[in-house]
């Protein structure tokens, strides 16, 4: 027991270690990714101005903007991840080494959020700095408990759909970048999302994203009124969403390995 | 022109072989709804009594097919290169590279046309967009901003050609940085003064008051009013050629450098 949770530190660390520097070693890599953000941001403030809204309305969006890179680290830097090490070949060499799979994707997660973290501070920063948003930090470490329960949450959904990439090809990249933006768009990371209408905020409820974002609000815009829930009970669900895609997971990891074994989907690349 | 329909087949084949005929054209359909949904939630909610929906979806589905190309043409150098590996092939083809990055992105252009025409069909009379097309002004239109979006796109592979880790988040900043500023989303005007005028002379900024006009069959706001549709055309004319013959003089320059530097071939899987 020691010894395998050993091997699945070490594997964590290892995995985490590479998705934290690697990142770090191409400077264009960090100012195109906080540029990118802070030009969406920039875009929906200048529309909120045209629409004649509240001032508020632009702390909801550089909101928005920090927990965007992490919503595209999770689709793309998680979910999508053994597609790559498919396509790279890398796969075949991590499932015959001892170490866990799951450990792999931890660490993906781990690290991925790490180095995700200095760019949405960036983007943080710059919206502040540029558009003279104000916050208030009375309920910091709360917000601070909430955005990592919002972590946790969101990196365990992107396990969860990276068990689909190992067996699906192309047609599962495509699905990814078919869904990035109404994701994004429905899980409120650029209005309140209570504007959806019950419907519509049902699904994305089960989206990390939209509670942890409607309870940030909360908790970091004084003037923000319009929420789904009190931010207690989003704090809840979102511990729930998390520990059910931990769950499912860490099941759908096993089954669909063993499939894509069965099936001998593990090396077939460009498909 | 026989490279550059192959290319084209090429293209065809990389966006809609990856599964069943009938599952891609749904795709075809549901993919562009991505870029406008923003679009009609925040324009629905707030900004109801503004009746700037039609400039603006207008506005945002045209900067989408631009950006398809844009994007296609950068990311197939990465592509190629780095994923299929098929780069140092296409070189040795006897069609030119710059040829062969046109053809595929034609193909991604007219799929996100089709894309657009499709919800267009239901956008129009759910929303009751203004709707009479003139179709002179926007097959012309199409064509040039087609040449306008490829010329940024060469000019963006050649960079890619010549630096082996460059990510792709850098056409996302380019291509973030003009949707701010072209007026796609809202009229410029809620900008400072200078950056309002600036946004007058981004590139994609006539390509798309063009379109709005050829399709709505109207001016619809302030934005470049002062221009009649035929001036409008001619300065997309003249960015189209400006740009376009701009990218296709960086993207030989790039061909033969990454050549030279050994760059057609090189792999860092990151």
């Amino acid at each position: 027991m020691k010894k395998q949770l050993l091997l699945f530190l070490r594997t964590l660390n290892a995995r985490a270690y590479v998705r934290i520097f690697g990142q770090m070693r191409e400077a264009t890599w960090v100012v195109a990714s906080v540029l990118g953000g802070f030009f969406t941001m920039a875009t929906y403030i200048y529309l909120y101005r045209t629409l004649g809204t509240g001032s508020e309305f632009s702390g909801l969006v550089v909101l928005g903007g920090f927990m965007t890179p992490f919503f595209l680290n999770v689709l793309w830097g998680v979910a999508t991840q053994l597609y790559w090490e498919k396509e790279m070949g890398n796969l075949e060499l991590m499932l015959v080494s001892p170490a866990p799979l799951s450990a792999f994707l931890v660490g993906l997660s781990v690290g991925g959020a790490m180095h995700t973290m200095l760019r949405s501070l960036s983007v943080l920063f710059f919206g502040i700095a540029v558009f003279k948003v104000k916050f208030t930090v009375l309920h910091l470490p709360l917000a601070l408990l909430v955005f990592l329960v919002t972590l946790f949450s969101m990196y365990g959904l992107g396990i969860v759909f990276s068990s689909l990439f190992l067996y699906h090809g192309r047609d599962a990249w495509r699905t990814a970048d078919l869904v990035m933006e109404p994701t994004s768009v429905l899980s409120g990371t650029y209005f309140p999302a209570r504007f959806l209408g019950l419907g519509l905020l049902g699904i994305a409820a089960l989206i990390p994203t939209t509670l942890g974002l409607d309870a940030l609000r909360q908790l970091l815009v004084p003037s923000f009124t319009v929420r789904v829930l009190d931010w207690r009970w989003e704090l809840l669900i979102l511990i729930g969403l998390g520990l059910v895609f931990a769950f499912i997971a860490s099941w759908a990891l096993r089954s669909v390995e063993y499939k894509a074994r069965r099936d001998a989907r593990l090396t077939l690349r460009w498909q | 022109m026989k490279g550059f329909l192959a290319s084209m087949y090429v293209g065809l084949q990389i966006e809609s072989n990856w599964t069943k005929k009938w599952v891609w054209l749904l795709y075809l359909a549901a993919y562009p709804i991505g870029s406008f949904l923003a679009v009609i939630i925040l324009y629905g909610v707030f900004g109801q009594k503004t009746g700037l929906l039609p400039y603006a979806l207008y506005g945002t589905i045209f900067y989408y097919s631009l950006s398809m190309v844009f994007f296609d043409m950068a990311f197939s150098v990465h592509d190629d290169r780095e994923h299929y590996q098929t780069l140092k092939y296409i070189f040795l083809s006897s069609t030119s590279y710059r040829t062969y990055l046109c053809g595929r992105a034609a193909t991604r252009y007219l799929i996100a046309l089709a894309g657009i025409a499709i919800n267009l069909c239901w956008l129009v009379p759910v929303l009751r967009l203004p709707f009479h097309p003139s179709w002179g002004y926007f097959i012309a239109g199409a064509v040039l901003g087609y040449l306008v979006a490829a010329g940024l796109g060469l000019a963006m592979a050649s960079v890619f050609l010549l630096t082996i880790k460059l990510d792709v988040d850098v056409v996302d900043a380019l291509f973030g940085g003009m949707f701010v500023l072209s007026g796609a989303l809202f009229p410029p005007t809620a900008f400072p003064a200078v950056f309002a005028r600036i946004a007058e002379f981004v590139p994609m900024s006539p390509f798309i008051e063009l379109m709005r006009r050829a399709v709505s069959g109207k001016v619809l706001t302030g934005f470049l009013s002062d221009l009649s549709t035929f001036q409008l055309l001619g300065r997309v004319t003249l960015s189209a050629a400006v740009l376009f013959a701009l990218g296709s003089v960086l993207v030989s320059f790039g061909s033969r450098q990454a050549q030279r530097k050994g760059y057609i071939d090189v792999t860092t899987a990151f």
